[in-house]
């Protein structure tokens, strides 16, 4: 959408012996907010491509201080209008873009390297703090699709909260002297609406992407998305010739690296969209400045407001959405389970065990403390915490083998919530640091609340990937209505760093489920288990509530089938949570096992 | 620098005093400034002697890398500060000693003052370095000479053995390596006497009398035919690695077929520079003292007829190979400049096919890795070919500097690519030998081959394409230099970026290369992964036949590349590009872990049509074998197809074709197009459709 800007007339207002006036003052109003631009006479740096050294080293004299009033702006009222920020210089740069993969991108594909990089780990060390961080290329904002601000321009974007006429001025503040404020004479017409993100340069794009295009955006955001004026990047990939509705892929990045080129993307025709955490919010919120003690999921709000703008934009099919990545991607999913298909973890970095990490997230969510709390009123960082979500109180990370992991608290949030198939590779969110002990608490908390889970942490862990051009994973159309399966207490689960896998081995087909019953075909390795129909839409059971069950065996093609396992069957209620547990269901080679659930009339 | 006046330069003959006496004098070192100064003194050699030969050994260690800068050596001025005359000069073929018989001729004669030398470039060792020097005079308790000197000529090449004087293990018939090692660390550390065996050649027979005037041609030292490379190791570990085995016996080298030489036998072979009649010698020293009265049948040889002609490996024996039915046969072969910056022997080994085909076979050599030239895991990819594995170290297949090994510094050699050259000398011996067709060589490499356009139809490459990136290459700073100070070489261009193909595959766009697979193998950690991308980049830019797989595992960059080998060096090749089946390579972390780019597609050689204006090739996706194994994922793709390495289709830059896509299956035109030479003259037809039922893609110069 173009944005309509409008005429505006600056008047100047004459202060002596003060810095020089702000120039060039401009602003237009657009999707709820109003884009300010003016000269910035700091951004000396022309046309010729500005590195973030030059950005990070540089000195700059002036500060502006941006005003807003419902009334024209003069000198003597100057006072009475409200001072929305003092912005530093060079605001027109989107330093918020660095990113160690583009700094990767633009050092692997040029040639300047003399041997530097001749070595295990050439990044190591490498951020927006390091010599090398420097040499990335940082970009101008652009506030119209695609289009990068003209250098020496400075910029400041109001999110509106009121509909109604508002004057803005903008001075200059240099050692410790205001400048008269050039003011807008004309008011800026502003209305509340939804923001929208804006289309940034692509700049010199990647040596390698995944395929299609991937569009780079900005979206300026203030309460409720963020604690303050703030604005955050992000990329959206789509295929080609993508019309149909695709699935998405949300990707969330590990810590150190970005929204611009995610390492991986599983499915040929999803759209993929990558968020930044940066600042740094551990993939949740931040303090809110308004309210001493609360810690408000900004971020997650934030992303689904992204998703909600992205619905519009591309043709996302709303019942495909996997969030893939590390902690992130299990936080979304922990916090808003009903978006989303399944869950893809590459592997969980769990840095607020972390005493090393504990200040970044300090400076979101200040201490670790029983008083600092979010909007559901847990403490101590527990709104991080995957198995505290679940369980409501931390889990072992090691189980001995023979013992079943320790039950939930008995009105754990995890008994009630219906959470989309996890689908990890590595061990568990809350790993024990030893070599190759236990799983992790997370796992034991998705085990003992009986959520589906399929997870490999063998030599590192393989993930089990939906397959590239079909997009089934497993050959199962996954959505966010569909029931599944979940898996518990597998005698196939295996422990150690040779062979860890949790459910590893089982696949399932045939679902089917009306308002009566749920059928589901279960095959793996010969192995006892129990199952738990998870996501149910339409056989609701009821707390108490009787159930006829049974299975049959039935061949699938396979060279050395065993023995076939007889026939069970029996009746079952449905427990406190209105969950329904068959076990020691068994499964053998060769044969697929149907399982059969029906509401006892 | 002083120059020395013109008649002091001359030699002098002074008068004979009946035997010819080498002897050591040692070296009292001092420093001196930024360098050191040697003094001798050399009131030992008779006055007015004749002066045949005199070397200044500095016992510098030779580690395995040119030195940083030039060791000079100089005759100094009485005030001991101004160098005199020209510098020492290294003495070939070892350059590991400096020929000072001019100064010491000078210094003889009384022509110039013994101020000793003055030495600047590297710490000579204190307690070793002296001057050798060769002159008339009376040999006291000269060592033992040599017996039972054998001497002949094959293939070019002069070939002496000997029984060695002073060998500690006369007897037994095997030497342990432990036992062989003490020996040698002995020598090494100068502990104890030292014996070496002097070469020398004649145009007349070499007699007490004639041998001052003989050619020195080398100085060989004890155990020279040991083969440490076939010494059984045993594996201890990734930071360890292989170590050789101290109880194993230690095997020896052959110079004629399947003799491996006995324990006591010295050897030595050179190539022949000139044809003639040659007479040799093998003198024995012993701490520089050398036995040159007892010269006799037992250590004189000659006259050989010597002819300069091609050389040839030495046939020692028939093994199999350890995966694959087919024999290996292992040959010594002996070299020396320019196959060699040394005097050396190397191991390659040769397999015929297990299946033979009809008409000449494909070579395809196997040279990507560390190991012997007759390594058994050595596994050919296709059963038609002859395989041929040359002395293996994949760090060194792109070159080594000519300092590597001897007291050069980087500046007084070059980066040289011996092995490349072994292998063009080679060539005409294995297809006369084996029936090799010459147009169908194939490699298995890792970032060399590709770089032989002339020699080889295809290449699978592997490991790393770009040292600098990749942590293997910090061996190579050894053989190239740093790369901030890179060494001079025989490309004129830093051995770096020589080697670096992504960046030199990008910057020569119109140069013509093998169809390239890539695969990178295994240790991705080791080799590097920031290398791929760009490499992939720049074949993809520059629109070349190619192929990969990501993946660590397979050693050739395709699905399945039997297609391949019956493509020959002379045929076009159909570069496919941005294939809809592609995986994503990453930009040096991320992508597809086990993907692969172009590796589903496959195209028909043989069919082809290379005319003035059209060019045609039937194009296809992996259908799989019987079980669907290397199927295409799915029946269908596109990519972009431009002809390259064509004989005859040329275009000119804005040329205008049109193409024309038709299945095999049916024969229906399934696509048109018109495309427009690019500026390098490339034709490419774009998104064209390739299914595993075939398609013929051609393309007409447009009326």
């Amino acid at each position: 959408m173009r944005p309509a800007t409008c005429a505006l007339v600056v008047t100047s207002l004459a202060f002596a012996a003060q810095p020089a006036q702000v120039e060039g003052l401009k602003a237009f109003h657009r999707a709820g907010q109003t884009f300010l631009t003016w000269n910035d006479p700091e951004d000396a740096f022309g046309d010729k491509p500005v590195t973030w050294g030059q950005l990070r080293d540089a000195k700059p004299r002036l500060r502006y201080c941006v005003y807003r009033s419902d009334k024209p702006i003069t000198a003597e009222n100057l006072k009475r209008a409200r001072l929305l920020a003092e912005v530093a210089a060079l605001s027109g740069f989107n330093a918020n873009s660095w990113s160690l993969e583009r700094l990767i991108n633009q050092t692997v594909f040029a040639n300047d390297d003399h041997g530097e990089l001749m070595k295990y780990g050439p990044f190591k060390g490498w951020s927006m703090d390091s010599p090398e961080g420097g040499q990335l290329l940082i970009p101008r904002f652009a506030i119209e699709d695609g289009k990068p601000l003209p250098p020496g321009t400075g910029l400041y974007v109001h999110s509106a909260t009121t509909k109604g006429n508002a004057f803005y001025a903008v001075s200059v503040v240099a050692d410790g002297a205001e400048s008269a404020p050039a003011a807008l004479a004309q008011p800026v017409a502003e209305e509340p609406a939804a923001w929208e993100p804006v289309e940034q340069p692509s700049g010199g794009g990647f040596g390698f992407d995944f395929r299609g295009t991937r569009r780079f955006y900005v979206t300026w955001v203030a309460p409720p998305l963020a604690p303050r004026p703030m604005y955050f990047n992000w990329s959206v990939l789509v295929p080609p010739d993508c019309k149909e509705p695709a699935p998405v892929e949300l990707f969330f990045h590990a810590p150190g690296y970005s929204y611009a080129r995610p390492p991986v993307k599983f499915i040929e025709r999803s759209i993929q969209i990558c968020p930044h955490d940066f600042p740094f919010s551990g993939w949740y919120g931040y303090r809110d400045p308004a309210q001493e003690g609360v810690v408000r999921p900004y971020t997650l709000r934030r992303i689904e407001a992204f998703l909600k703008w992205a619905q519009g934009r591309f043709p996302i099919d709303p019942q495909r959405i996997i969030p893939v990545g590390g902690d992130g991607a299990a936080l979304i999913a922990l916090h808003r389970p009903e978006l989303f298909a399944y869950v893809l973890i590459t592997g969980f970095e769990a840095r607020q065990l972390d005493p090393k990490s504990a200040k970044e997230f300090e400076a979101a969510w200040g201490p670790r403390s029983p008083d600092i709390k979010d909007e559901q009123g847990r403490g101590s960082w527990a709104w991080g915490e995957p198995d505290v979500l679940l369980c409501g109180k931390p889990m072992p990370s090691v189980v001995p083998k023979t013992d079943p992991p320790p039950p939930p608290e008995p009105e754990a949030p995890g008994n009630r919530t219906e959470l989309p198939l996890f689908v990890c590779r590595s061990y568990s969110w809350g790993r024990n640091p030893d070599y190759a002990k236990g799983r992790g608490r997370f796992y034991y908390a998705l085990q003992s609340t009986r959520h589906a889970l399929h997870a490999h942490w063998a030599w590192g862990g393989n993930l089990t990937t939906p397959e590239k051009f079909s997009g089934l994973w497993q050959g199962l159309d996954l959505t966010n209505t569909a029931p599944i399966p979940a898996i518990t207490y597998s005698s196939e689960d295996k422990e150690g760093e040779g062979g860890g896998h949790q459910n590893h081995s089982y696949t399932w087909s045939d679902v089917k489920e009306d308002a009566d019953s749920f059928e589901v075909a279960i095959q793996g390795q010969p192995s006892t288990f129990d199952l738990t129909p998870r996501r149910l839409f339409k056989l609701k059971p009821k707390p108490g509530e009787k159930f006829r069950w049974e299975t049959a065996c039935q061949e699938v093609p396979h060279w050395a089938r065993r023995k076939k396992p007889e026939p069970k069957s029996g009746t079952i209620a449905a427990d406190a949570n209105g969950l329904i547990t068959l076990k020691g269901l068994e499964t053998a080679t060769g044969y697929k096992l149907v399982v059969r659930i029906t509401r006892e009339k | 620098m002083r120059k020395l006046p013109a008649l002091l330069i001359l030699a002098l003959a002074g008068p004979a005093f009946g035997d010819i006496v080498t002897q050591r004098f040692p070296a009292s070192v001092a420093p001196s400034g930024a360098g050191a100064i040697a003094r001798f003194d050399l009131a030992a050699l008779p006055r007015d002697t004749r002066i045949i030969r005199a070397r200044f050994l500095p016992f510098i260690k030779i580690g395995g890398v040119p030195l940083d800068e030039p060791v000079v050596i100089h005759a100094l001025d009485k005030d001991a500060a101004t160098a005199v005359g020209k510098p020492l000069e290294l003495v070939p073929p070892r350059f590991a000693t400096l020929d000072a018989t001019e100064v010491v001729r000078l210094w003889a004669s009384g022509k110039l003052a013994n101020h000793g030398l003055g030495i600047r470039g590297s710490n000579v060792d204190q307690r070793r370095a002296c001057l050798e020097i060769t002159f008339d005079g009376i040999l006291k308790d000269p060592p033992p000479p040599v017996t039972g000197l054998k001497a002949f000529y094959r293939a070019g090449q002069v070939f002496l053995t000997w029984g060695e004087a002073n060998c500690p293990f006369a007897g037994p018939d095997e030497v342990k390596w432990k036992d062989l090692k003490a020996d040698l660390d002995r020598i090494r550390d100068g502990k104890g006497p030292v014996t070496t065996y002097r070469i020398y050649r004649h145009t007349r027979p070499i007699t007490r009398a004639t041998i001052a005037g003989a050619e020195l041609l080398d100085e060989v030292g004890q155990h020279s035919a040991f083969d440490e490379r076939e010494i059984k190791t045993e594996w201890k570990g990734e930071q360890i690695k292989n170590v050789r085995v101290g109880d194993a016996p230690v095997p020896r080298t052959a110079v004629e077929e399947k003799a491996m030489l006995p324990i006591g036998t010295g050897v030595w072979a050179t190539t022949c520079r000139k044809d003639g009649d040659f007479y040799y010698a093998v003198a024995t020293t012993v701490d520089g003292v050398e036995n040159s009265v007892a010269l006799d049948a037992g250590n004189t040889a000659g006259p050989l007829h010597e002819k300069v002609a091609p050389t040839e490996p030495i046939f020692l024996r028939e093994q199999p190979l350890q995966y694959q039915k087919r024999p290996q046969h292992c040959y010594v072969w002996w070299l020396d400049p320019p196959l060699s910056s040394l005097p050396a022997f190397i191991h390659l080994s040769l397999s015929p096919p297990e299946k033979e085909p009809e008409g000449p076979r494909v070579l395809f050599i196997y040279n990507w890795w560390w190991g012997s030239g007759w390594n058994r895991a050595a596994q050919y990819p296709t059963a038609e070919s002859v395989g041929l594995t040359i002395d293996q170290n994949c760090m060194r297949t792109r070159g080594v500097h000519d300092g590597y090994g001897t007291l050069k510094a980087w500046s007084q050699g070059k980066v040289r690519d011996t092995f490349v050259r072994q292998f063009r000398a080679l060539l005409p011996w294995i297809k006369a030998k084996y029936n090799v067709d010459d147009e169908r060589l194939f490699a298995l490499s890792s970032g060399w081959a590709w770089h032989y356009p002339d020699l080889f139809a295809a290449v699978f490459e592997c490991t790393t394409m770009n040292l600098k990136r990749s942590p293997a290459g910090n061996e190579c700073k050894r053989y190239w230099g740093d790369p901030k100070t890179p060494a001079p070489t025989e490309w004129g261009v830093s051995a770096w970026e020589y080697w670096n193909a992504p960046e030199w595959i990008r910057s020569n766009p119109a140069v013509e290369l093998p169809l390239i697979t890539y695969a990178p193998r295994m240790h991705t950690g080791d080799f590097g992964i920031l290398d791929k991308p760009p490499l992939y980049r720049a074949l993809l830019d520059t629109r070349r036949a190619w192929s990969t797989v990501f993946g660590e595992g397979p050693l050739i960059g395709h699905k399945d590349p039997d297609w391949m080998f019956a493509l020959r060096r002379s045929d076009s090749v159909a570069a496919f590009g941005n294939c809809s089946l592609d995986d994503n390579p990453g930009i040096g972390f991320g992508g597809d872990p086990h993907g692969q780019m172009n590796a589903w597609l496959a195209f028909e050689p043989r069919t082809q049509v290379d005319a003035p204006d059209r060019w045609e090739m039937t194009l296809y996706l992996l259908s799989g074998d019987k079980r669907g194994r290397n199927a295409a994922p799915l029946d269908a793709c596109t990519a972009d197809v431009t002809p390259r390495r064509c004989q005859k289709f040329k275009a000119s830059p804005g040329d205008k074709f049109a193409w024309t896509n038709t299945s095999v299956a049916d024969g229906k035109v399934v696509q048109t197009g018109v495309a427009e030479a690019d500026q390098w003259g490339l034709v490419t037809a774009p998104k064209v459709l390739i299914s595993k039922g075939k398609n013929r893609l051609a393309i007409q110069r447009a009326k």
